[in-house]
């Protein structure tokens, strides 16, 4: 396999081939646009921009339920206008691929420095309970890695996978090998046209709906729980380096600013969580080995506190807003927390 | 209030309502048609402004805009405009604003906004007969994120999004929406194609929006050197030749009722407007596609065919 030099994106894009993407639906939003261009190029796959987001995840869930694989990608305000979707494609159990690579926010923010402030509307963006399977690679090859498994986990659970990135990762260029030797999952379940079908918003118990069956309802939402949790099991990555010297203190970072973490690889142990949620529970077990554990995260604090509820301890915690990620601020500011 | 329409350029006001030295392109035919309306409208106004290649603008207070400036997301900047609109109304009738003191609410948005994702807070503006203004800056294309095909493309334009292949050779491979038609329908008091080359035209356009209450809207067709792929300098040249070859119709409807209000006495041929866009460059080499030129030509002469039946011009 020869190596490719390549964009965030465009691993992406290529990423989705090899998986099997057949259908794409999106609208332009930087920093995601470069996604849908190298799409366009592709003889094999149905690529369509549509009037906007709302429509793109319509679209989208429209040709997974009839039997294609299919993904959109965005930005956070186009992400925004998906959530009432992406409810949607849990309650009627759709597999589909969402990639959300994250700008600043709330709004336009900073248009369009990176940030990592979507992390929780991957989970509560949507209104009801929902237990969406979430990854956030650090590099190019990762992001070519992880959108294959994002595919296979979507077809597994039969459930939105989210991709996050961010806009650093997904403009990066860097050289990867792009095998195709990957495990491909297909769908266990008939296309919508192969029986009479029916899909719906409502509670609901197979294609018929139970609007008022309160006992159905909570096992349809602890069938969901489960069903993630045992799907997620089998995609359990992180990333746990060691210090070689002696050390009590946790580096736990992700996404873009994880690579910034590696700076400090002699003088921290460093935890990346790859599979953000359902959150990696071997974190659990590493925890306990530091007496201190300092996170970093490009938001004001949104995954450390799934961290905290996990362990159930205190963690300290570094925030880097507005989309600069400063080696001598964050040396800063661990000194400060030394 | 001034309501005879002008005869020169001569007469336009010299009093500028957008200041110069702004982030925009070299060369961007929306800013100057923007320049002209925004003279047209005066200073009393407020702009609701949704994301698009305008929003660049108005970075305070590095700002070319006179007059108070809102943003909105993409979808929704008419309803941006209807909150704005009612609450003026109600400061007026509890005496709290002097209605000499009431201001324009003027929406701003690209064609990517007008012609996509925003068309169904612009119809239930339009349902409502809310008394606004409504400048659609179009440049056929997502001009600020990287030039991505729109509703507004026409038939054989290349974007990033539609790129010449074998199996598509003339691009974008579906016309353009018509937008001033899907706006007609709902029969707002006044409508309007503007070009920035055609300042007279468009001066009296809105000389004659003022005296009616409810939607006033304007599109105009933007040369955008970027993306087109033009030279910065060709700009108005450009627009003028869109005129000039029938591709771009200066027109008005009141109340639904359509006019023309420029028809050019011998139209030029439209390849003339099209050999000097980039974007439409692979339809003359490496292989003339003389279908597709045919077929644009087509479209154009068909439009005003049935413009002269329609108004026996």
């Amino acid at each position: 396999m020869p190596k490719q030099l390549l964009q965030g994106n465009q691993a992406i894009a290529l990423a989705a081939e090899v998986a099997g993407l057949k259908f794409f639906a999106g609208y332009p939003i930087t920093p995601a646009s470069e996604i849908i261009h190298e799409l366009v190029n592709k003889k094999h796959i149905k690529t369509l921009q549509m009037e906007d987001e709302i429509a793109s995840i319509n679209a989208v869930m429209g040709a997974s339920l009839a039997g294609v694989k299919a993904m959109t990608a965005t930005s956070g305000p186009g992400f925004s206008l998906m959530q009432e979707s992406i409810g949607h494609a849990h309650m009627m159990e759709v597999p589909i691929v969402i990639v959300n690579v994250q700008r600043v926010g709330p709004s336009t923010g900073m248009p369009t420095l990176p940030a990592q402030g979507d992390v929780i509307q991957c989970i509560h963006g949507s209104h009801g309970d929902y237990f969406p399977i979430v990854f956030y690679p650090n590099s190019v090859a990762e992001l070519y890695q992880y959108t294959i498994a994002a595919f296979n986990a979507a077809e597994e659970s039969l459930s939105p996978v989210i991709l996050l990135s961010d806009g650093y990762i997904s403009h990066l260029y860097e050289t990867i090998t792009p095998h195709r030797d990957f495990e491909i999952k297909h769908r266990t379940s008939p296309p919508l046209g192969a029986s009479n079908r029916h899909f719906t918003g409502l509670s609901h118990e197979g294609s018929i709906p139970k609007t008022s069956d309160i006992d159905n309802y909570r096992r349809l939402i602890s069938r969901f729980q489960e069903k993630q949790q045992l799907t997620a099991q089998r995609y359990n990555y992180y990333e746990y380096l060691e210090c070689g010297k002696e050390t009590d203190i946790l580096l736990i970072s992700y996404g873009a600013l994880s690579r910034v973490a590696y700076y400090f690889k002699n003088d921290f142990s460093l935890y990346r969580p790859i599979r953000m949620f359902p959150v990696v529970e071997e974190i659990k077990i590493i925890a306990p080995k530091y007496k201190r554990i300092i996170m970093m995260e490009m938001n004001t604090g949104q995954y450390v506190r799934e961290i905290e509820r996990l362990l159930r301890r205190e963690i300290e915690f570094i925030p880097i807003l507005g989309g600069r990620i400063d080696l001598q601020e964050i040396k800063q500011k661990l000194r400060e927390e030394k | 209030m001034n309501t005879m329409p002008i005869q020169s350029i001569k007469e336009l006001t010299l009093e500028e309502a957008l200041s110069p030295g702004t982030p925009t392109c070299a060369g961007c035919g929306g800013l100057l048609a923007l320049r002209h309306c925004l003279k047209a409208l005066g200073k009393k106004t407020v702009i609701v402004n949704a994301a698009g290649c305008f929003t660049l603008l108005a970075i305070y207070p590095y700002t070319p805009f006179q007059n108070s400036w809102l943003y909105t997301a993409m979808a929704c900047a008419p309803a941006g405009a209807q909150g704005i609109r009612d609450a003026l109304d109600i400061l007026i009738k509890k005496g709290r604003l002097d209605p000499k003191e009431d201001l324009k609410v003027v929406v701003l948005t690209g064609d990517g906004v007008a012609y996509d994702i925003g068309m169904a807070s612009t119809s239930g503006a339009l349902h409502r007969n809310l008394d606004f203004y409504y400048i659609c800056s179009d440049n056929e294309a997502y001009g600020n994120t990287g030039f991505q095909w729109s509703g507004a493309t026409p038939f054989g334009s290349k974007t990033a999004t539609t790129p010449v292949g074998r199996m598509h050779p003339s691009g974008t491979d579906i016309s353009k929406k018509n937008l001033f038609e899907i706006w007609r329908s709902h029969k707002p008091p006044y409508l309007a194609t503007i070009s920035p080359s055609h300042p007279v035209d468009l001066a009296n356009k809105f000389i004659k929006a003022e005296q009616y209450k409810g939607p006033k809207l304007f599109i105009h067709l933007s040369p955008c050197p970027p993306g087109w792929v033009t030279d910065p300098s060709h700009s108005t040249q450009l627009a003028k030749l869109a005129v000039d070859t029938g591709i771009w119709a200066l027109k008005e409807a009141v109340y639904g009722e359509v006019k023309h209000t420029v028809v050019p006495k011998k139209f030029k041929p439209v390849e003339e407007y099209l050999k000097g866009q980039g974007r439409f460059a692979h339809l003359f080499k490496p292989v003339r596609q003389e279908d597709v030129l045919k077929k644009i030509q087509g479209m154009v002469d068909q439009y005003w065919n049935e413009v002269r039946d329609k108004e026996s011009l």
